[in-house]
């Protein structure tokens, strides 16, 4: 069964190292605006912004083009450019602040999870972003996590 | 172009004028980035004999050309100018600024004149504007970042600004970013306060491009090896380190070097009281990073009870807690706390400021001021006076007027013997390791351009390298003995370079010569940069730039006026021994006059100055590539002798 993101805003350090490895290796420069899990920072808190693989997609909901659809083997959510338009509503819609963008290309950047081997959770010094099995314990962490980033996210926007 | 945007900004206050600079190749392979950038322009920018305070100062911002990238501890910057202390001006940061304003599409900032009501640079999106900061004027650093961020209604956008102690010209007055990320040893906050500038906003969408993606990732993996190897070997782990608090403060005891009483003594009896683990256990949250760090060494803390309850902050690093706590006989930890907290919102060095009260309470003990001068008693350990002083300080309201003038200053102000007592090396405040380390350390120190210093000339080889590791990096074991004199400035000279190498790259000195023996090294970091920049450089390459900095470092210093006896430490090292503490490491403590002499004259000859007062040779300068250099000096010492 395809593998889960867990992310514990708890542990990140606000490092952005995510950020670099991501937007490095995706778009081929260091830049945290193309990359595709974000780092937001508060006076006083922190977290990770990055697709949690929703249930039900908010962000293909609103997709005119039908180009957000999910992938078989990982169940990641895949953009397909040849599709997207880039008229930004998928950005909008995501309550986790998860989508990035493309300026050049006017394209959409949703985390694929690198094809099954994400690098940010290979990178992060913290062990703040985990790539789990799908047990019932990672589901609750999963949840919890997920709460955690939600609550911190409004907090400091 | 990859690693650098390419560009400077430049800002003439005067005229409200703003106008971006190529930043040259020439600048770039001799130079390379950071404080190696800035310093050139400081020097070809400045007029010798230009005050602090002249609108003619330039005040420059420099980042380097691994900051915003995976680069580890890469996200630093520089902020350089003529000093209000001294001569050179110079300090370095961490956070996330540096980061954006990468992303806005600049490397350097320089920043001249003066504009008639107060102002913030914004470069958001690669569009500089400056922008009425009236209603900012007063605020603090925490207060001023809040407003920005609420007015632009942008939660994200980084700050870097000066506080009341920057507006009110204190000398040692800082740069702040974020809750206590600082640029503030040797003033430069009060350069950017004379000149009516109170903050630089930064953010923006230009990414940073590596030239060889694949060959970059797999240069900085060796980095990440080698720093698990050290986090195994030295115990801690990202994100549960102990920060330079955790990691010097007994290390600093141990080795007879905690500065203890304004320098009096060098262990203190009441260190326990600040053990770094009541810190820890109590008031720790979390650790944090800088931009693109995994060592994260800067914890986030609140305290829920006492005085000062509701009290939360990052920091202390090791020096605020040696400032406010050993320097000034404080072994209450909330109040040092406390006392931190004031400068971060002051926008003070925290060094300085620690040490001026401590003066102040050498010369309270001493008679040479009284109650009457101060308007309250000035007693060791009285942690209220101490808060108190902190703010008159910032305010320059009453003695902290004085105060604000830095030790050397208000020394002359106070007189009567207070000049016997006042401990500086080039105008700045003694660092707090300074008393009683030793042959090379002594040596470091005063000889460090900018004046007494850790981060520039020393390293802890006196303290903490055996003898085997002395051998292996720098070539004799007695690099180890800090009684030893002989050779000493071999491994001074190695540590100039190497840390010139780390602030020209902008990178943590925690990756380079301070993680001596888990280091990457010169020829690591060569790799790391030619892969991002797509220009080959070996790692004597880089040296050799660090060594062109430097001379040009030494260059301005000696047409600012400095000579030989600028690079000495404060009489009292020779005279005065140090009482034994628990562990006496040096016995007797002082140094042998004799022996420095010889030692500084053999530093002058090894770095090819010439051996009277160190003024860098024609020859030299030439051979550095530096003829430009050479011809200014040769200018100001003709008129000048």
């Amino acid at each position: 069964m395809a593998k889960i993101i867990v992310v514990d805003p708890e542990k990140c350090g606000a490092c952005n190292i995510c950020e670099m490895i991501c937007s490095l290796i995706k778009e081929g420069e260091c830049n945290p605006v193309k990359s595709r899990i974000r780092i937001i920072r508060g006076e006083i808190m922190e977290t990770p912004l990055v697709c949690q693989q929703c249930e039900v997609l908010f962000c293909a909901s609103v997709c005119q083009e039908d180009a957000i659809k999910r992938d078989e083997t990982t169940n990641a959510v895949v953009v397909d450019w040849g599709l997207c338009n880039g008229c930004k509503a998928c950005i909008k819609a995501c309550p986790f602040q998860a989508v990035s963008y493309n300026a050049e290309r006017k394209k959409a950047l949703i985390c694929d999870l690198c094809g099954g081997a994400p690098q940010c959770v290979d990178w992060c010094p913290r062990g703040a972003l985990e790539y789990l099995d799908v047990t019932e314990s990672s589901r609750g962490k999963k949840i919890a996590g997920a709460e955690k980033v939600f609550s911190l996210l409004n907090k400091i926007r | 172009m990859f690693g650098w945007q390419g560009k400077i900004l430049k800002v003439d206050l005067s005229r409200e004028k703003i106008e971006t600079i190529t930043l040259s190749e020439r600048l770039r392979r001799n130079f390379i980035g950071g404080r190696g950038i800035n310093v050139k322009i400081l020097f070809d920018e400045v007029k010798p004999g230009t005050e602090a305070f002249d609108p003619a100062n330039c005040l420059v911002f420099g980042s380097g050309p691994l900051t915003g990238t995976l680069a580890p501890g890469s996200g630093r910057f520089n902020v350089t100018a003529k000093s209000p202390l001294g001569f050179l001006g110079d300090s370095n940061a961490g956070g996330h600024w540096a980061a954006q304003l990468k992303y806005s599409g600049f490397d350097h900032l320089v920043i001249v004149g003066k504009v008639e009501k107060p102002v913030y640079l914004s470069i958001i999106n690669g569009k500089p504007e400056l922008v009425d900061a009236q209603d900012l004027w007063g605020l603090d650093t925490w207060q001023t970042q809040r407003k920005i961020r609420k007015k632009l209604g942008d939660s994200q956008v980084d700050v870097a600004c000066i506080g009341q102690a920057g507006k009110n010209l204190v000398r040692f007055a800082g740069v702040r970013t974020g809750l206590k990320r600082s640029a503030a040893r040797t003033g430069v906050g009060s350069v950017m306060g004379s000149k009516n500038l109170k903050a630089i906003i930064v953010k923006g969408n230009e990414g940073v491009r590596i030239a060889h993606p694949e060959n970059f990732i797999k240069a900085i993996k060796k980095y990440k090896e080698m720093f698990e190897l050290m986090s195994l070997q030295r115990g801690f782990k990202a994100g549960d380190s102990a920060g330079t608090y955790g990691f010097l403060w007994y290390e600093h005891q141990k080795n007879s070097k905690l500065g203890t009483k304004h320098h009096l003594a060098a262990n203190w009896e009441d260190a326990d009281k600040l053990d770094p683990s009541i810190y820890h256990n109590r008031y720790r949250i979390k650790m944090l990073g800088c931009f693109s760090c995994p060592v994260q060494c800067m914890p986030r803390y609140r305290i829920k009870e006492g005085p000062y309850a509701g009290l939360y902050g990052e920091g202390p690093e090791f020096e605020s807690v040696a400032s406010f706590g050993s320097m000034v006989l404080n072994s209450d930890l909330d109040s040092v706390l406390k006392a931190a907290e004031l400068t971060n919102k002051y926008g003070l060095d925290c060094d300085s400021t620690g040490r001026v009260i401590s003066f102040a309470m050498e010369l309270f003990e001493r008679k040479i001021i009284t109650e009457h001068d101060i308007g309250f008693p000035l007693k060791w350990g009285d942690r209220e006076a101490i808060l108190r002083m902190i703010e008159l300080i910032a305010k320059r309201e009453g003695f902290g007027d004085i105060l604000a003038e830095g030790e050397l200053r208000a020394a002359k102000k106070i007189g009567g013997g207070a000049e016997n007592y006042a401990l500086t090396i080039k105008g700045l405040e003694l660092h707090e390791s300074f008393r009683g380390s030793g042959a090379g350390h002594a040596l470091a120190h005063s000889t460090s351009t900018r004046g007494s210093d850790h981060l520039r000339s020393s390293h802890h080889a006196e303290h903490v390298l055996g003898p085997e590791d002395a051998e292996k990096f720098y070539g004799y074991k007695e690099a180890a003995d800090r009684t030893i004199y002989t050779h000493k400035e071999k491994q001074v000279i190695y540590n100039e370079y190497n840390a010139a190498l780390a602030d020209m790259l902008e990178v943590c000195k925690f990756f380079g010569h301070w993680a001596l023996p888990f280091c990457i090294g010169a020829d690591g970091f060569a790799e790391v940069f030619s892969a991002a920049t797509g220009i080959e450089m070996s790692g004597e390459d880089l040296l050799r730039a660090a060594e062109r900095v430097y001379n040009v470092e030494r260059a301005f210093i000696i047409r600012e006026g400095a000579r030989r006896k600028d690079d000495y430490p404060p009489e009292r090292e020779f005279t005065d021994p140090l009482p034994p503490g628990p562990w006496p490491r040096m016995p007797g403590s002082i140094i042998d006059r004799e022996k420095y002499d010889e030692l500084l004259t053999e530093y002058y000859k090894a770095h090819g100055w010439d051996k009277k007062d160190g003024i860098p040779t024609r020859e030299k300068l030439e051979e550095l590539n530096l003829n430009d250099v050479a011809q200014e000096l040769g200018k100001t010492l003709m008129n000048k002798i």
